[in-house]
């Protein structure tokens, strides 16, 4: 039988479904698995060994007594350090939190509690979810960065400790780590999963976001914790699609737009290689591929969503930074200082830029279904002082609009590679069929030789 | 920023106002944050904007 801690979050749930693995089972072989690497990856901030125990346990004992149980019921997954687990720390990486202990669960908590899902524990983020790196290792080469700011979410996953993690991507902080891990990473449009109970960086950017082996898992996990919730003034109205059966009706080759201008120059030449050869598979396997123009008001994207993020921190961070300036990162330092000293017309001029963007976005998606970009410029970098570029997600982020991460290979150096699929605003279905058309076609599983 | 429309200028009223905030020696040490915060606003005041687009923050 093939090891639990490697099944993903369909294999499991299936498996404790028909009786045929234990949730006590399946949580104790992730909980083993994570105690032999966790000090070589660092990748959590704290482990509920007890509370997953004994949520296993009730979980198991619901199936004998024949309860109808949740759809990723005896799944364990872990949750990025900003969302909120009543009475665990959420510490956020941050001195200045070091001691906080929520006394509400974050809406996707409760959520994937009600799914019948395992909570292990809390993974390492970046300081507050932002650029200061945190002590975590890349699962395929030590010496590299997992990416941010979902750094511990990205590694557990991808090292087999847990089948799914939840992030967070205010600019490129779930599809980054999710590429340089060599996993699924999903980020839905704005608003389709609750912000309530996760610590913000950016109000009007920030997102939760999935990471896990495959995009039928990623299918799963947003289901159950997709919808509206009337705790989040962003949450939307708009009605779930039913994203399971999406995944299952990925038979029709999707017309594929890809980016030539800014995302072919901006990735390093071994990435543009690998992006053209994947490209040319997907349309060898009955893809259709057209080139298609950025807008014009692309060249605004990333100077208005720095300078949102800058503001919307400083608003979030002034009072403690005020008092406590000493106990932040050197990074996250300057990006409140800096937005304490932008105009606040300037920032509105950033605000009806972003929303001149999303008015744009949809015209590039007229003769194609799905626009793909390398996930990255390049693959993750060497060294633990950068969480690498998020220039090829934040445009995405910025409008608000749902994209995936494929795993699709490995560089000459033997690190991930990835390919980004970006969808319009609300069309999660479209982007999840398509991304599981592509991993049919592609065939790429990658794990990392631990 | 009214009335400022290259990078240069706009450093300058973000650096006083840092100085303002923070005093000469932390204003110093922001210089390089200051002047990438600067080309950004810049980029921001060179486009043009519609007059009747609103902004809209949780979309």
């Amino acid at each position: 039988m093939t090891a639990l801690h490697t099944l993903g979050v369909a294999e499991v749930a299936a498996l404790v479904q028909r009786r045929e693995a234990s949730p006590v089972e399946v949580t104790t072989a992730c909980l083993a698995r994570l105690e032999v690497l966790e000090p070589t990856l660092q990748a959590w901030v704290s482990v509920d060994r007890h509370g997953a125990l004994a949520a296993a346990k009730r979980c198991e004992q619901a199936i004998q007594r024949g309860d109808r149980i949740g759809v990723l019921a005896g799944v364990p997954v872990g949750l990025k350090d900003i969302i909120y687990t009543a009475g665990l720390r959420t510490a956020a990486g941050s001195r200045v939190y070091a001691n906080f202990v929520p006394t509400y669960d974050a809406t996707v908590t409760v959520r994937l509690q009600q799914a019948g899902a395992i909570i292990l524990g809390k993974t390492v983020t970046t300081e507050f979810a932002t650029a200061d790196p945190s002590p975590t290792r890349n699962p395929w080469n030590t010496e590299h960065t997992p990416g941010g700011s979902s750094s511990g979410s990205a590694a557990a996953v991808a090292a087999r400790m847990i089948p799914a993690a939840l992030g967070s991507q205010t600019g490129g902080s779930t599809l980054r780590p999710a590429s340089y891990c060599g996993i699924v990473g999903l980020k839905p449009s704005y608003g389709r999963i609750s912000r309530y109970g996760v610590i913000p960086v950016s109000w009007c950017l920030d997102h939760v976001g999935i990471l896990v082996r495959s995009v039928q898992d990623a299918a799963l996990v947003l289901q159950a914790i997709a919808g509206h919730d009337l705790h989040d003034a962003s949450s939307l109205a708009q009605p779930v699609g039913n994203y399971s059966l999406a995944v299952q009706q990925a038979d029709t080759p999707p017309r594929l737009g890809v980016l030539p201008d800014f995302f072919r120059d901006h990735a390093d030449a071994e990435t543009q290689q690998h992006t053209a050869a994947i490209v040319e598979r997907l349309a060898h396997a009955g893809a259709s591929v057209r080139e298609v123009p950025l807008p014009p008001s692309y060249a605004t994207v990333l100077a208005a969503h720095r300078i949102l993020m800058k503001v919307e921190a400083a608003a979030f961070h002034v009072d403690m930074f005020m008092t406590q300036r000493e106990q932040y990162g050197p990074r996250l330092r300057e990006t409140i200082e800096m937005g304490l000293v932008i105009p606040a017309v300037d920032y509105l001029r950033a605000q009806r830029l972003r929303r001149l963007f999303q008015q744009e976005v949809p015209q590039m998606f007229q003769d194609v279904d799905i626009l793909v970009t390398p996930s990255t410029p390049t693959p993750a970098p060497r060294g633990l002082g950068t969480t690498g570029d998020a220039r090829f997600q934040s445009p995405w982020t910025h409008a608000g609009i749902p994209t995936i991460t494929l795993p699709t290979g490995l560089s000459q150096a033997g690190m991930p590679l990835g390919l980004q699929l970006i969808a319009p605003a609300l069309e999660e279905e479209r982007l999840l069929r398509a991304a599981r058309w592509c991993e049919v076609a592609l065939n790429v599983t990658l794990a990392p030789p631990l | 920023m009214a009335g400022e429309h290259t990078a240069a200028e706009i450093f300058e009223t973000l650096a006083a106002q840092a100085r303002l905030l923070w005093g000469e020696t932390d204003a110093e040490r922001q210089r390089p944050a200051l002047a990438q915060t600067a080309e950004e606003i810049a980029v921001l005041v060179r486009a043009t904007v519609p007059a009747d687009l609103e902004p809209k923050f949780f979309a």
